[in-house]
């Protein structure tokens, strides 16, 4: 296609307060509209319960600001690479999907924002999950990859892809894991710094954070920029003489953890002292005698919770040890259940009162919360 | 000596929120600094910070604002004053 080196009345009526910046200028608006940038957000992950299957909560905020302000400023070619579908709850910072999309593939959801704000830029979806089998050949097709992603080792994977097709990576995370909370202006100040640097290395401003890392502490305000460390000589993808020089299987090497399987269930209870949410629910019922822990954080605890659960958090189990001990005196055949968002913490609450309190009659609550809602009772939340 | 420590990006879970504190030490060396860390300061989660005595991966160490990578790791002879950072990274998007 023919690369015209001059831009059209309405491109500058379009962009002008950035082409009136003299690092910008046409020169940059140019270059801009010449570019192609692919934007990966995040995969599905599928959590499995009881042979239930129950999509998770989890991130995807970097990308809303990140493909926005990239399509605000003209870039022409955007490709937005996400295996998911909006749900109400990523609205909270997602804000490049809205009411209407819930539902829909968060790629085209973003596609159709992208088209709504603008015509001068060519948006791609491209519903799929990033894998050692297609990664190359996407990433081939770009000139910058921005790395928006939420599990390790898709950012294992972009990195040694971006490695070997010699494409600049632009990387940013927020502090999280599945189930604690994010704040959706917090992606957002992290996703603007990643367009805004992507913007830069497209114009040839050069980038700011080479060799450099930018943390962000929102609770605090603070902002600190560290110097890294350069290539090292034995690395195994970005050396001089590299061991690797093709992809691997990323899933393995983090160790089972991909973009499909975040939230990861445990097992270590014996089965005698497990029950399910429909044996717990006629316990309550029959008003059997019984305490319940809730072994949740407060702030989950706060968010919902059963009538006369009391709330421990597994983590202050070990600092409650002589309220148990004192329980366990008054009453050693006590039956006690524990529950919590959806059975893992819960079943190591049961073997620390069975183990190191002596309780014999304690069991956990299969499937915890999660369970409970789908099961037992539909109108209680889940977070 | 007195060391000044900072934890963030998440780390500072493992110390109860503490995000600032400072230690005296009496030897020198990193490697006993985060010895003294993980018997001393860390209230839960041990095994998320150091395992063999090794730093578990995903956790940067920043030595006077550089990457502890420029300034020798777990060899760097500690000096009165010094602040560590730590950062737990690797997260979601």
């Amino acid at each position: 296609m023919f690369e015209s080196k001059k831009l059209t009345k309405d491109e500058i009526e379009r962009f002008s307060r950035q082409l009136l910046i003299k690092e910008i200028g046409v020169e940059g608006q140019i270059k801009l509209r010449n570019s192609k940038v692919l934007v990966v957000g995040a995969g599905k992950n599928v959590l499995n319960i009881n042979q239930t299957f129950f999509l998770m909560e989890k991130l995807g905020g970097l990308g809303s600001p990140v493909i926005l302000y990239l399509a605000a400023t003209g870039i022409g070619k955007l490709g937005i690479v996400d295996y998911d579908e909006v749900e109400s709850s990523n609205l909270q910072r997602q804000v490049i999907h809205n009411q209407y999309t819930v539902g829909k593939s968060k790629s085209d959801s973003a596609k159709l924002a992208v088209e709504s704000l603008t015509s001068f830029t060519n948006c791609i979806s491209y519903n799929i999950l990033l894998d050692t089998s297609n990664a190359m050949d996407l990433i081939k097709n770009y000139d910058v990859v921005v790395d928006c992603t939420d599990n390790v080792a898709t950012r294992y994977l972009l990195n040694d892809s971006c490695v070997l097709n010699g494409k600049p990576l632009v990387s940013g995370s927020v502090s999280n894991c599945g189930d604690a909370g994010v704040l959706g202006a917090v992606t957002g100040v992290i996703g603007c710094l990643q367009a805004l640097e992507t913007v830069k290395l497209i114009c040839g401003i050069g980038p700011s954070y080479f060799k450099k890392l930018l943390l962000f502490d929102a609770l605090t305000g603070m902002l600190r920029v560290v110097k890294l460390r350069s290539k090292q000589p034995t690395c195994e993808i970005c050396s001089e003489e590299p061991k690797l020089k093709c992809l691997i299987d990323y899933i393995q090497f983090c160790g089972g953890k991909g973009a499909n399987d975040k939230a990861v269930d445990i097992n270590v209870l014996d089965e005698k002292y497990k029950v399910d949410v429909s044996f717990y629910n006629g316990v309550r019922k029959g008003g059997l005698r019984h305490l319940l822990f809730d072994v949740r954080e407060e702030v989950e605890f706060n968010i919902c919770s059963l009538e006369d659960s009391l709330n421990i958090p597994l983590l202050k189990f070990k600092s409650n040890f002589n309220f148990f001990k004192k329980k366990f005196e008054e009453d050693s055949e006590l039956t006690i259940y524990c529950i919590c968002r959806r059975g893992n913490d819960s079943q190591i609450a049961v073997n620390f009162l069975k183990n190191e309190i002596g309780f014999k009659n304690v069991f956990d609550i299969q499937g915890g919360f999660l369970n409970w809602s789908k099961i037992i009772d539909n109108d209680f939340p889940i977070y | 000596m007195k060391i000044n420590l900072e934890f963030s990006g998440g780390l500072e879970l493992l110390f109860d929120g503490l995000k600032q504190t400072s230690v005296v030490v009496e030897d020198s060396s990193l490697k006993n600094l985060f010895k003294k860390i993980e018997s001393e300061l860390i209230t839960q989660n041990k095994e998320l910070f150091l395992k063999d005595e090794k730093l578990r991966p995903g956790i940067l160490v920043l030595i006077n604002e550089s990457d502890w990578e420029l300034e020798g790791q777990y060899d760097y002879q500690l000096k009165d004053e010094d602040t560590i950072v730590l950062i737990s990274t690797l997260h979601g998007g």
